[in-house]
């Protein structure tokens, strides 16, 4: 008989295996409960709250009942704890469900919610620090329209989107002048999709991961690990600006 | 004194009392302006508008929901008739749609349909790193890169308007001084500005009409918001001004925006 143990929280395991804090007992001469016992063993997985570190015990235990031996795992969790983790209410209320089935990357606790939903400021807005205005890509808007475009607002003015052109032009007119060739060392990252991230410089993930932060459309903003939104309608990151 | 008055303001009381209910934008009918509006008639339309826009942005699907380009954001937030009732408030409301900008810049469109103002953005020199902007009208009012929408509204609000009688006279010394030299592109460009100064610049506009200058009738026309016909003439202007200038004393005369707009606290 085996048994696993976890720590005094509550965890959950996307396998099934959802425990509140405590145990749980297979018996490894049923070959049904040692199937699940072997399948759990690669996929276990802890959530938690309010802690960030515990200790996971697996003890193995003989014939009669005494210990056999065990094998002990500490762990630190690792999560995007800017924001708050999102909502599981039911539609169309699941923060979680809406931004997971649109952003297929996106990884269980490894993005959370920063700024709730908006519509004034889109994610261009948000990459330059703006939350008083929505960007477009082109047209002359009065100021104080509460719209702006980054052919006109920075960029050659031609009446044209062409991002080679206007792209550069319009973070440099926000002082992103310095070269920058990768998510690593960009502090804004523009998608061919027509989207923009802003580099957070936190400590998510302890500090092993590269977090940019993204304002989706009308929706809410969200810090995420910097590849997470690719594979979207949003594409990939093409571009790269830093301050100098 | 800087605004032309050209009635007594005691007889235009009455009539805006009468025709108050009667008031329509150009998007459609809309529930009519109480002639005090008070905070809590603000905040009560403000709640509808936003509850309805909520519920249409909720009914998108994600792949719209979570566009940075949209085409269809302004309908979702102006082609309603929430957003007309809000806009039906009138100038009385604007000191309230000022406060609520500077957080909410989805509602400065509220501002522009009031206000019909359209300012001019200009950008100093040829730099493109940082560059200083400032608006046309009001050259003071300059920022780095960009000014911030709330700040707009605020200065509009507080400076700006007061401002506008000199600034017209500044584009009309402008638009003839062009249509002397023959320069019809350049003198259609400036009559254009004079509109964009919105309906702070009507007594303006309408002292000019009165000295014999014709030439104003139609943008006169377009600031009244379909209020006088297209082929309106001076005896029109006259017989309309009045009432007109009740409706946007609070913008036009510096004392009357202390005394019209009414602080309630907002219902809970």
């Amino acid at each position: 008989m085996a048994r696993c143990v976890a720590s005094s929280f509550p965890y959950r395991s996307p396998n099934g295996m959802d425990l509140a804090a405590g145990s749980k007992t297979w018996s490894l001469s049923d070959p049904e409960q040692r199937a699940a016992f072997v399948a759990m063993g690669s996929l276990l997985r802890i959530e938690g709250i309010n802690t960030i570190s515990g200790t996971a015990r697996l003890t193995l235990y003989g014939p009669g009942g005494a210990t056999a031996g065990y094998d002990e795992v500490r762990y630190s969790f690792l999560s995007a704890t800017c924001g708050h983790q999102p909502r599981t209410t039911p539609p169309p209320d699941n923060q979680r469900s809406r931004f997971q089935g649109w952003f297929p990357r996106l990884v269980h606790c490894e993005w959370s919610i920063t700024a709730p939903l908006d519509a004034n400021y889109n994610c261009i807005a948000w990459s330059v620090g703006r939350t008083d205005v929505w960007i477009e890509q082109t047209g002359e808007y009065p100021p104080g329209s509460g719209k702006e475009s980054m052919d006109w607002n920075g960029g050659d003015r031609d009446g044209y989107f062409f991002e080679p052109n206007d792209v550069p032009k319009f973070y440099a007119s926000y002082g992103y002048t310095a070269p920058a060739t990768n998510h690593q060392d960009a502090d804004v990252m523009y998608y061919w999709g027509y989207h923009a991230a802003i580099r957070k410089h936190c400590g998510c993930g302890w500090g092993k991961w590269i977090m940019y932060e993204s304002k989706c459309g009308t929706a809410e903003r969200i810090e995420h690990v910097w590849n997470q939104l690719d594979d979207s309608g949003y594409g990939y990151s093409v571009l790269f600006y830093k301050r100098p | 004194m800087w605004v032309h008055v050209l009635e007594a303001s005691t007889t235009l009381v009455v009539i805006i009392s009468v025709t108050a209910g009667q008031r329509r934008t150009q998007l459609g009918p809309s529930e009519p302006s109480p002639v005090a509006v008070d905070r809590a008639e603000f905040e009560r339309r403000l709640a509808v508008w936003r509850q309805y826009v909520n519920r249409r942005f909720d009914e998108l699907p994600a792949a719209r929901r979570f566009a940075s380009h949209m085409p269809e954001r302004d309908a979702i937030l102006y082609d309603n008739k929430p957003f007309r009732d809000l806009v039906a408030l009138g100038p009385q409301a604007i000191p309230f749609f000022v406060e609520e900008v500077q957080h909410s810049s989805t509602l400065a469109w509220a501002l522009m349909e009031i206000t019909k103002w359209r300012g001019r953005l200009i950008r100093e020199g040829d730099t493109r790193v940082k560059p200083i902007v400032y608006l046309e009208e009001f050259p003071d009012l300059r920022g780095q890169t960009y000014i911030a929408t709330g700040r707009i509204w605020s200065y509009w609000w507080e400076t700006g308007r007061k401002k506008i009688p000199e600034v017209f006279e500044r584009f009309y010394k402008d638009w003839q001084a062009k249509k002397n030299a023959g320069d019809d592109v350049g003198a259609k460009e400036r009559y254009q500005r004079m509109i964009d100064l919105g309906i702070v610049a009507l007594p303006c506009m309408v002292a000019k009409v009165q000295e014999g200058d014709r030439e104003l009738i139609p943008a006169i026309v377009e600031l009244s918001g379909g209020e006088l016909p297209r082929a309106a003439d001076a005896a029109a202007v006259r017989a309309w001004w009045p009432r007109k200038r009740e409706e946007i004393r609070i913008l036009i005369e510096p004392d009357a925006s202390t005394t019209q707009a009414t602080s309630a606290p907002a219902p809970p």
